[in-house]
């Protein structure tokens, strides 16, 4: 078990910086999250940890090693690909044995650990077996089986679970948490699905355009996001934005004009975005008074229900807001109709409009 | 109804008659060839008669009497020292040209240059290269020849085959704790083994079927089949019976090689090796 340190790490590919100056420490039997649009350099960061791509500049250590210019098979560290890479030729104890035959670790021991991998996943029954004969899922538990045996420092997943359906998908990721809680190896997971992130992270590092725009625990993204693009990319649905400007603690735009905490008053007519999540976007009855802003006349355009809430769509003025509301205030939102809605003024997110940056 | 399934019926007479045509005009030939071989000397020139009682002399006089064993082993040696070639050089070219896509793109096709010109273009200076080398008349000549060909025609065959592999597979191994060289040859040779059984095969018909190379190189006492066949036109006319039997000889292992190329080559390229 290691830590794992990213130093300054730059990768180019050509005339594309994939990886812009990158400095990371992943703590010891953590489970970290680098979730990011595709192109924003996660998996080029796995891959440089893994050893699939050298560093262009800059320096990657696991635990007290420098591992830079190490090959991936002398870095102790094993991958789950999304396409689980099983090979085809062997069999599935072959396939999980595989690592340790390289590695010369004598036969009974082999044994002892591909199975007790098989047991750890339910897949004793089917280790006689080709990678063929297997379902998404079963395959799936193959490569995290190859992977465990390994007992490797870290453990590297790249998407490993986009290749199954959602109900499989859902069941997995409690699946990988058990086994990271029982084995505590540090574990860094790869994903460009937030849900994903948000579930499975102790720690998330938010990714964009090969550089990172935060990292910290799931809460602390979602609710103190550093900057416009996290606070967008994080959340579904996604973050309301409303453009305007601050004056005198007021927030002023086209559609709407709210009185903010005096806390958040700053230089007079600065542009900034105001940021509201759907689920703070209620009924004015339903939040506490001391919580919620004036109320904002808006038209209900659309319902969506998904059980226990709706996604409900209104237009204030020019603009499309997203709130998420229990179903069991729905009675009170038609389609069509005129309804009054207020903010959580205590979780407001207040973004400048040019750079984006967090005004705190 | 009715009409439905007469019109089905029909669909299928039509076409296994169109099948029967194909198959006659293709078989034929050897049939005719397997008649030639069995006729008494007498009537070998009598292309009229049919029936006649089956006589093995002309299969003793060849099998027995004349050096047609010793050139069918000069093709087999031939063709498998080709293959063997092909397959150890080649191998590694075409996974070079797929993963690291040396020299650009164009040299894919570059590679295939020799086999798109005219054999007479080569046959000089190779003729030169093995009277200076003093391997004229001897089946290494002919390896050589055929290998300048029957290489890169098994590299780029091979190119698609890799391409199939997923990058995953050999970035597995690497990880898993083996030599990119060791990923290449436990996993990767091992996923594409149809791809290298058809491009063996194939490589083995063109060094089989060969005959201006194995005639100029090694036209004397170290003949390949080819030219042992063609060997039966003398001056004193075709020996058409030992022809026969010579050609059936050549033909059967190519038949039966040709109808396993054809079911690897589907097992290879329609997946269920390679995808998972």
């Amino acid at each position: 078990m290691a830590d794992v340190r990213l130093e300054h790490v730059v990768k180019r590919f050509g005339s594309v910086e994939a990886v812009k100056d990158l400095s990371l420490r992943i703590p010891d039997g953590t489970f970290t999250v680098l979730v990011g649009p595709s192109g924003c350099g996660k998996t080029t960061t796995l891959r440089l940890i893994a050893g699939l791509e050298t560093v262009t500049s800059g320096r990657i250590f696991i635990g007290d090693q420098d591992v830079t210019h190490l090959e991936p098979k002398d870095r102790n560290v094993a991958m789950v690909f999304q396409n689980y890479a099983l090979y085809p030729h062997l069999s599935v104890w072959e396939n999980i044995a595989f690592g340790l035959l390289a590695r010369k670790v004598p036969k009974p021991e082999i044994e002892r650990r591909v199975q007790r991998a098989a047991a750890m996943l339910g897949i004793q029954h089917l280790l006689d077996r080709k990678p063929r004969q297997l379902s998404g899922g079963q395959q799936q538990r193959v490569a995290i089986g190859r992977a465990i045996v390994r007992e490797p420092n870290v453990f590297l997943f790249d998407e490993p679970l986009s290749n199954l359906d959602a109900k499989l998908r859902v069941e997995m990721r409690t699946e990988l948490l058990k086994l990271h809680r029982d084995l505590g190896t540090t574990a860094i997971y790869v994903t460009h699905d937030q849900e994903e992130a948000m579930t499975m992270g102790d720690r998330i590092v938010v990714m964009a355009q090969g550089e990172i725009q935060q990292q910290g625990t799931p809460r602390e993204v979602y609710f103190h996001p550093r900057n416009r693009f996290v606070a967008e990319f994080i959340g579904s649905p996604t973050m309301n934005m409303i453009p305007g400007t601050l004056a005198q603690g007021v927030f002023r735009a086209p559609e709407l004009s709210l009185p903010l905490a005096a806390d958040v008053a700053r230089e007079e007519g600065q542009a900034v975005v105001l940021g509201v999540r759907p689920e703070d976007v209620q009924l004015p009855q339903v939040l506490p008074p001391e919580r919620r802003t004036p109320s904002i006349a808006a038209t209900v355009e659309v319902v969506e229900l998904l059980g226990s809430r709706a996604i409900v769509a209104l237009r204030v003025g020019e603009r499309e807001l997203k709130a998420v509301i229990e179903e069991r205030h729905l009675e009170q939102i038609r389609e069509g109709e005129s309804i009054e809605v207020a903010f959580d003024r205590t979780r407001l997110h207040l973004f400048d409009a040019l750079s984006g940056a967090r005004l705190p | 109804m009715m009409g439905h399934r007469l019109r089905r019926w029909i669909t299928e007479v039509g076409v296994l008659g169109i099948l029967l045509v194909a198959l006659v005009t293709v078989l034929f030939p050897y049939f005719w060839i397997l008649l030639v071989s069995l006729k008494p000397v007498d009537l070998v020139s009598r292309p009229d008669v049919w029936l006649f009682s089956p006589s093995a002399l002309n299969w003793e006089e060849v099998l027995l009497r004349s050096d047609v064993p010793r050139y069918l082993a000069n093709s087999v040696l031939v063709g498998l020292a080709t293959v063997a070639l092909a397959l150890v050089t080649g191998a590694p070219a075409a996974y070079a040209f797929s993963r690291f896509n040396t020299g650009g793109g164009p040299a894919r096709f570059a590679i295939l240059a020799a086999e798109m010109m005219p054999p007479a273009v080569l046959i000089v200076p190779l003729f030169l290269l093995m009277y200076r080398l003093a391997l004229l008349d001897t089946p290494l000549a002919v390896i050589a020849a055929h290998s300048t060909f029957i290489i890169p025609v098994v590299t780029w065959f091979l190119i698609g085959f890799f391409d199939e592999v997923p990058r995953e597979l050999e970035e597995q191994a690497m990880v898993d704790g083996y030599t990119r060289f060791q990923a290449f040859y436990k996993v990767v040779l091992p996923t594409v083994r149809p791809g290298l059984a058809a491009a063996a095969i194939f490589g083995f018909v063109l060094s089989w079927n060969d005959m201006f190379y194995a005639l100029i190189l090694s036209g004397g006492k170290n003949k390949t089949l080819p030219v042992a066949i063609a060997g039966y036109w003398t001056f004193r006319g075709i020996e058409m019976g030992k022809m026969s039997v010579a050609i059936l000889i050549a033909i059967v292992p190519v038949l039966v090689a040709s109808f396993f190329v054809q079911r690897r080559l589907v097992k290879g390229l329609g997946g269920g090796a390679v995808k998972f």
